[in-house]
């Protein structure tokens, strides 16, 4: 068993600092102005290897969700869900919700991500926006 | 592009047994190589091609190159997870269209169980270093998580149900109860799938393979040799690979490579969807077949779920036969490594070798496809035409 890794790279370490201090910053083309996620040195667009670290809003829609029932780390116990959400910015994360879930289907329903300590590391989670309700 | 030389399969062996604690990698790998040079009249002196996945023990084909005494003139280690062995086929052929072998063994052995590595879709222990991990790794998920992913936005854009992805199980288990050999030879019903416990909701335990030890071979070779053989003759007529990763985070999770890999495959060998008799598709999970159906076009993006319903995939009364040896979900999942059954089933069905019960009436072309890696994230689709050559 043991608790869940996080990624960290040369690429990743910029993003992580980001996430200690509560605010999600990703990469963003200097050609084309792409969002890209997972960090990484080059644009998928354009092969540019120049970005700026840039704050991106943490709001964004759920596409996908899952709940695993078994046990797979120590650090996430059973029901926990994983939660794929589509920033405003473009690039697909993936994170968890926490607090109030929707109801029904999650898919199209708008979130903002906060953060919170997890396994002695800064983490980002998914608020749902019940006010934005899909 | 039309191939100018076809190689053909000329051996296949699939080990028997499911469960293998007193006998190590090494031996497996032997026996799966001499099951397939004897099945196709071949001995180990004429193989100059070996192709096989990080399953075998050692650096890349050394260690079992060197243990099986080959006299090798070619080599191919290609790593693409599952479809390793689908891609090697496709290799092969191409390295004897080029005269760079005459004789290529394809090998795959596992005993993740003997192992104790058997624990059901286990979590993640790749290299942290892997630049696309960043996606799934830190928020506890493991193997499935992502086909769970796929399988929950399929529900949400085309309405495809737990009860259709069950319909893939319960035709696995109409297959593997004709198969002695199978992991699971009981029938399943689709009540008894979405009655089984939520592994990653929506997906049940019944919609995931098995993990078995194991494995089997191949042997791949010229035309003029595999006339020279007593055995039918499987024609490779066309084929495509390809990677499909997350885009910079702008991936649709719910299309696979296949979408491109089947068109290429079956506009090399000049047939169609339509024509394909039987199909051995990877079916690590109930959603990867779907996927594979649509992407290849058996039926429209989104008619999956509609396509295996009441039996759809059973040999004999379904739309198409797929997997009639029980698949990955009910027969043989080696090593979490599929495509190599896959390849070895459809062989079965070309030369009219399948059980009776499952074998596909005048079964003269066939395809298979593997999945390897994960949906959505990072996979290597590969996909074979092959066809019974007179």
């Amino acid at each position: 068993m043991g608790i869940s890794k996080i990624v960290m790279a040369l690429d990743d370490q910029p993003m992580w600092a980001s996430i200690n201090r509560h605010a999600l910053e990703l990469q963003k083309c200097t050609e084309c102005g792409a969002f890209r996620y997972p960090p990484a040195p080059v644009c998928p667009n354009d092969l540019n290897d120049k970005a700026d670290w840039v704050p991106v809003t943490g709001r964004g829609e759920i596409i996908s969700w899952v709940v695993f029932h078994k046990k797979y780390f120590d650090d996430h116990a059973p029901l926990y869900n994983s939660t794929a959400v589509r920033l405003d910015e473009g690039p697909i994360i993936v994170t968890q919700l926490r607090g109030e879930e929707p109801g029904g289907s999650w898919i199209g329903q708008r979130v903002e991500l906060v953060y919170a300590e997890h396994a002695g590391r800064s983490q980002h989670f998914a608020h749902w926006l019940k006010s934005e309700a899909a | 592009m039309a191939r100018t030389a076809h190689a053909y399969i000329a051996g296949a062996y699939e080990l028997p047994e499911r469960y293998y604690p007193d006998k190590t990698l090494a031996q497996l790998q032997a026996e799966a190589a001499l099951g397939a040079l004897a099945d196709a009249g071949l001995t180990i002196d004429d193989v100059d091609g070996f192709f096989c996945g990080p399953d075998a023990p050692g650096t890349g084909p050394l260690s079992i190159a060197d243990y099986l005494n080959l006299k090798l003139r070619h080599f191919d280690t290609t790593n693409t997870s599952g479809s390793s062995y689908t891609v090697h086929v496709a290799h092969a052929a191409e390295a004897i269209a080029a005269g760079k072998c005459d004789v290529a063994l394809i090998t795959l052995a596992g005993r993740p169980r003997a192992e104790g590595r058997a624990k059901g879709a286990l979590a993640r222990t790749d290299n942290p270093q892997q630049p696309d991990f960043q996606w799934e790794q830190p928020y506890g998920l493991a193997v499935l998580n992502v086909y769970a992913m796929v399988a929950r936005r399929h529900m949400h854009e085309y309405g495809t149900t737990a009860e259709q992805l069950a319909w893939v199980k319960v035709a696995a288990s109409h297959h593997a109860q004709h198969n002695p050999n199978a992991r699971l030879r009981d029938l399943v019903t689709v009540e008894e799938v979405v009655g089984s416990p939520l592994v990653c909701d929506p997906l049940h335990r019944l919609d995931c393979c098995v993990v078995t030890d194991g494995g089997g071979a191949l042997i791949v070779t010229r035309p003029e040799i595999a006339k020279s053989l007593k055995r039918p003759l499987v024609r490779l007529i066309g084929s495509a690979e390809t990677t499909q990763g997350q885009n910079g985070g702008y991936m649709d999770i719910t299309t696979s490579g296949a979408a491109r890999t089947g068109p290429a495959a079956l506009a090399e060998a000049g047939v169609g969807i339509g024509d394909i008799k039987y199909a051995s598709l990877y079916d690590s999970f109930t959603i990867t077949v779907l996927m594979q159906l649509e992407d290849l076009g058996f039926c429209a993006k989104g008619q999956g779920g509609a396509f295996v319903s009441d039996g759809g995939l059973i040999s004999g009364t379904g739309r198409i036969a797929i997997n009639t040896d029980g698949g990955g979900l009910c027969n043989n999942h080696p090593s979490n490594r599929g495509g190599m059954t896959k390849v070895i089933e459809a062989v079965r069905q070309l030369r009219g070798e399948a059980h009776p019960a499952v074998q596909v009436p005048d079964c003269d072309l066939a395809l298979v496809n593997a999945i390897g890696g994960q949906l959505a994230v990072r996979h290597a689709p590969a996909t074979l035409i092959l066809e019974r050559a007179a």
